[in-house]
């Protein structure tokens, strides 16, 4: 890969970095349904300004943090264009076979494609001011108290732990396995759309065959050192919220009752 | 010393019906406490059956196998027989449950239900056996192949195992790593464990105790290193190559040199010559 996916924790000192993981993603939870909830133009001005004051503050190289909605283009396009073309037909320009573009459109496809954009850089920030490890921790603390109606909550953290453990291993093999097809003449580089897909398919094979294979190594390695998934195990402490983990939550608390009253 | 492994007429095959090739095949093997014990064998001869056999992994189907003085086909035996063999598989990066490398190495005692406040204690001896102290914090895949297995290494022993299975450990490892790895393993047994590695390779069985040789599922001969090595027809029935030292010591002998004894390493080899 010649370059790192989006996403890739980066360590940090910042005041993003330090707080809570639980915390943090409660706040991107917050901070979602704050920005879905914004009708209002100069809304999503105001929340540009708070997304960038926030990559200010994880002291992220912009370019990082805006990696994850990067090469995306084409999908906010088609979205601008549907909304434009099908959102209200009765308020249509002109009609055209099917379409009937309409300004109102218009703006619900730039307010979709805001969002969107707002989403993922929002998560990306949080996924790259957070280890792997404190962030499925986060995940197994907010569900845990699903465990009381039977959701096996422990397990589902493991899960995710594991996938996440071997994603950097899958991205090794998967670029190996590439090398291998290039050097027999397949053609990822090529910019015809059809023959990029060509060489893609040949490549999911080899690193599906892979990815089974090794799971299969990790379950018996899992069971020799001692796994059971029937097994109880002691109930983990989680450190409770400092101040700061406090502040950040009432802030974006705060945040979402004004964007969701205001709309 | 107590005997850790007994296996007595051990028939294990992999088809249901029963009627298949069987991978292993009235096999019966005593390993001593303490013991540094080599099983080598081509690929496909059982060696990696019968590995899974002293970890439990397997369940016996035919014949009789005690684990550190435990019953191996009484099923309430199979997490305490977990605990007392630890087994390290071929590929480090399949054996990691988490990129942290103190994250991994408390897996095991977590499982095996040892006190939270003993855990830290545990990886940190964990890590100095091996040879790693200071690593805790790190992540895995920043790890070459030999500091992998190593750790790999270290995530068993965090358990405290009496014994310890190498499954063809040092396959996937460049020659570095490789001898990093041996030499860890070299270090627990000198500790006292009971080491039982697994391999295809014979230069790694020439340190060992005892070697076994295994082929198409039976046991064909057991005995110290250089018995077994310098056996020309046994190394043939079993298809190895002996270690180079041997091979020289016999092309030698059949030119007419006799050297004065058969060497196993190169610095044996070297001391013959000289003489």
């Amino acid at each position: 890969m010649n370059r790192l996916p989006a996403g890739l924790y980066q360590p940090g000192d910042s005041v993003v970095h330090r707080l809570d993981a639980a915390a943090k993603l409660l706040c991107l939870l917050l901070l979602l349904a704050a920005v879905v909830n914004t009708a209002a133009p100069a809304g999503y001005g105001v929340w540009v300004l708070l997304l960038a004051l926030l990559i200010r503050l994880a002291r992220i190289p912009p370019r990082t943090a805006l990696a994850s909605a990067a090469g995306l283009g084409w999908f906010f396009l088609l979205i601008l264009l549907m909304n434009l073309c099908f959102y209200a037909p009765e308020q249509a320009w002109v009609s055209v076979w099917i379409f009937r573009p309409s300004s109102a459109g218009l703006l619900q496809g730039l307010r979709v494609a805001a969002r969107v954009f707002l989403l993922l850089v929002m998560s990306n920030v949080l996924m790259v001011s957070t280890p792997p490890l404190a962030l499925t921790g986060a995940f197994e603390r907010l569900l845990s108290p699903l465990r009381f109606i039977g959701v096996p909550t422990e397990l589902a953290a493991m899960i995710l732990s594991v996938a996440i453990q071997f994603i950097p291993t899958l991205l090794e093999e998967t670029d190996g396995i590439r090398k291998a097809q290039t050097a027999r003449g397949a053609r990822f580089d090529s910019p015809n759309l059809w023959e990029k897909g060509k060489a893609v398919l040949p490549l999911l094979a080899p690193v599906f065959v892979a990815a089974f294979q090794r799971a299969d190594e990790l379950s018996l390695a899992m069971e020799a050192r001692g796994y059971r998934a029937d097994i109880r195990r002691g109930r983990k402490k989680y450190p409770p919220f400092r101040a700061c983990d406090w502040l950040a939550l009432s802030l974006c608390a705060a945040a979402a009752v004004i964007f969701i009253i205001i709309r | 010393m107590k005997e850790a492994v007994q296996a007595k007429h051990l028939v294990h095959t992999y088809s249901p019906a029963g009627n298949g090739r069987r991978s292993l095949d009235d096999f019966s093997l005593t390993v001593m406490g303490g013991e540094f014990l080599a099983i080598l064998g081509h690929n496909g001869c059982g060696k990696t059956t019968l590995a899974r056999h002293l970890n439990a992994l397997l369940a016996v189907q035919q014949g009789e196998l005690t684990v550190a003085c435990l019953d191996a086909r009484n099923s309430a035996n199979v997490w305490k027989i977990r605990q007392r063999a630890g087994m390290v598989f071929q590929n480090p990066d399949n054996q990691f449950v988490s990129s942290v490398i103190g994250e991994d190495l408390a897996f095991g005692p977590r499982n095996f239900g040892v006190p939270e406040q003993e855990i830290p204690r545990r990886i940190q001896q964990a890590l100095e056996t091996v040879g790693m102290s200071g690593y805790e914090k790190r992540s895995t895949h920043l790890l070459s192949g030999g500091q992998k297995q190593r750790i790999a290494i270290a995530g068993v022993l965090a358990a405290e195992p009496d014994i310890l299975i190498f499954d063809e450990v040092t396959s996937m490892l460049d020659p570095e790593g490789r001898r990093d790895v041996l030499g860890t393993i070299g270090r627990l047994h000198a500790r006292g464990r009971t080491v039982i590695l697994i391999s295809h390779d014979i230069e790694e069985a020439v340190g060992a105790d005892r070697v076994a040789l295994i082929h198409d599922g039976r046991l064909l001969a057991v005995g110290t290193p250089r018995e077994m090595f310098t056996d020309a027809d046994l190394m043939r029935r079993t298809g190895l190559t002996p270690p180079l030292p041997v091979r020289v010591y016999n092309d030698l002998r059949e030119r007419g040199i006799t050297l004065p004894f058969c060497p196993l390493t190169m610095e044996e080899l070297e001391e013959a010559l000289c003489r």
